[in-house]
């Protein structure tokens, strides 16, 4: 058997907008995601038991449905409702769903676990409400959950593979196109593994970088 | 203190519980504007709890708590006395200033973030101003040179000092300590107790939770003794430390000699 890198590199382009559409997808939504937890931790830590027992609701359905699924569900039972979506809204919209109700909860169990001592010396110096959770509690947890979240990215940039499915041309897609077209299998999916491997390990790097600043909010830390 | 006959601080018949179990009975104490009043006693006597219900961190089960004769907690209104809202105890809260034992510094901000903060965000002071003063606090606690320092890579008692910094750029009218000095190592205790010294001695008024007697004996005008969420005496500092009236303060002064 012969190792066919030459199709390989006369295909590159459709790795690279692959491998393009993947990154892109995955970062906007986590940013999406991110975004949207903020707003959504905030009844998942409410006083109202009902308020609380609402958002939760919503988080766990999110988190408890195959990727796979969801992305079938807005995709093919979406239109039956009426609502068409073209792919690329789709795996957005997928992405940020399934991405939003980790992220709330990724968020929700900083924030329970940050000291409670600078919370209620924020209450001693007159914050309350949201200026309490926007100056002093949400910096804290967005500062501590930079590994978490990382870990999160990871998931969703493998999880974004089962977009394919869809047609969306991300990475595996295109190494699925260019194997069945050449009947290159090996060749193809091992370029795709070693490029999700890059791609994961650049995450790692950037949450690397970031741990001198998960240094500051870590107790016991310092001198 | 004389001519100034309304308390900075008065608790009048406060109570507090906790599931059941008194832990503040019946507290009467009025703090005057200017004085240093030490509050002392075993662990578990109440101390912190008594602190923390005058800006209402904790909330009493009864009686009245009044700064400047302002009751905290409570607004009158046509049919009586209403809770007040979170909003309006937090406006309430600013006008008293916190010390805590874990110094509770944000670690997401700079020693001078952390003093210029809720000034520039509660208070709406102009960024400016406040930035000068935040610079002339922390120099007066001596840590100039810590003003771009975030809280991790700061001593204990550096923190602590930070927080008593942090707690004077609100310009209180009274400033609480609560056991200030005790998460700190001992070779750190000195330092932020020669900055409260300072300050008592500049007539702020001051309530103060310690075990540290030596610094009670110093620094306050008044002693007040709690023992079981009682206070069992209040006497001026020489005469608590010299002749205590109750076996019990005799009991406990004991232990420290």
């Amino acid at each position: 058997m012969s190792f066919r890198l030459d199709v390989i590199w006369k295909e590159w382009l459709q790795f690279a907008v692959g491998l393009g559409n993947t990154v892109w997808l995955c970062a906007v939504s986590m940013l999406l995601s991110l975004l949207l937890g903020v707003l959504f931790v905030v009844p998942l830590m409410s006083r109202r038991r009902y308020v609380r027992g609402l958002a939760r609701t919503a988080v766990d359905g999110g988190r408890c449905i195959p990727f796979l699924l969801l992305a079938y569900l807005v995709y093919y039972a979406l239109p039956t409702l009426g609502l068409s979506l073209d792919k690329w809204t789709a795996a957005l919209i997928t992405l940020v769903i399934y991405n939003t109700a980790y992220m709330a909860e990724i968020l929700r169990a900083a924030w329970v676990h940050l000291p409670g001592g600078q919370t209620e010396a924020g209450r001693a110096f007159g914050y309350t409400g949201i200026k309490l959770f926007r100056r002093i509690i949400l910096p804290q947890v967005l500062i501590a959950v930079g590994p978490v979240v990382g870990n999160q990215l990871i998931q969703l940039i493998k999880d974004s593979a089962f977009l394919s499915i869809i047609t969306l041309p991300e990475l595996t897609y295109a190494a699925n196109s260019v194997q069945s077209f050449y009947f290159v299998p090996f060749e193809s999916f091992l370029v795709a593994t070693l490029l999700y491997w890059g791609l994961c390990g650049a995450v790692e790097y950037l949450v690397h970088r970031g741990e001198g600043l998960a240094a500051l909010v870590r107790p016991g830390h310092g001198h | 203190m004389a001519t100034d006959p309304i308390p900075a601080v008065e608790l009048r018949g406060l109570v507090k519980q906790f599931g059941g179990h008194e832990v503040l009975a019946a507290i009467n104490l009025a703090v005057m504007p200017g004085e240093t009043v030490c509050i002392v006693g075993p662990s578990g006597s109440g101390k912190s709890t008594l602190l923390r219900c005058i800006n209402w961190l904790e909330r009493p089960d009864r009686g009245s708590v009044f700064l400047h004769g302002v009751r905290v907690g409570y607004r009158r209104s046509d049919n009586g006395n209403v809770l007040m809202s979170d909003r309006e105890l937090a406006i309430l809260r600013t006008r008293v200033g916190m010390v805590f034992q874990h110094f509770n510094l944000w670690p997401h901000m700079t020693a001078l973030g952390n003093v210029i903060e809720s000034p520039i965000h509660v208070l709406g002071r102009p960024r400016g101003e406040t930035i000068a003063e935040g610079e002339r606090l922390l120099e007066k606690v001596g840590l100039a040179d810590k003003r771009d320092v975030y809280p991790a890579f700061l001593s204990g008692g550096q923190m602590q000092r930070v927080a008593i910094a942090r707690a004077l750029a609100m310009r209180p009218e009274v400033l609480l300590f609560d056991e200030a000095t005790s998460a700190l190592d001992p070779e750190l205790v000195g330092e932020v107790l020669a900055v409260m010294k300072d300050l008592a001695r500049e007539g702020r008024t001051m309530i103060v939770v310690t075990h540290e007697m030596k610094f009670a004996r110093e620094a306050a005008s008044r002693v007040v003794f709690l023992d079981n969420g009682r206070i069992v005496e209040i006497a001026p500092a020489e005469v608590f430390f010299e002749k205590p009236a109750s076996e019990r303060a005799r009991q406990f002064l004991e232990r420290y000699r």
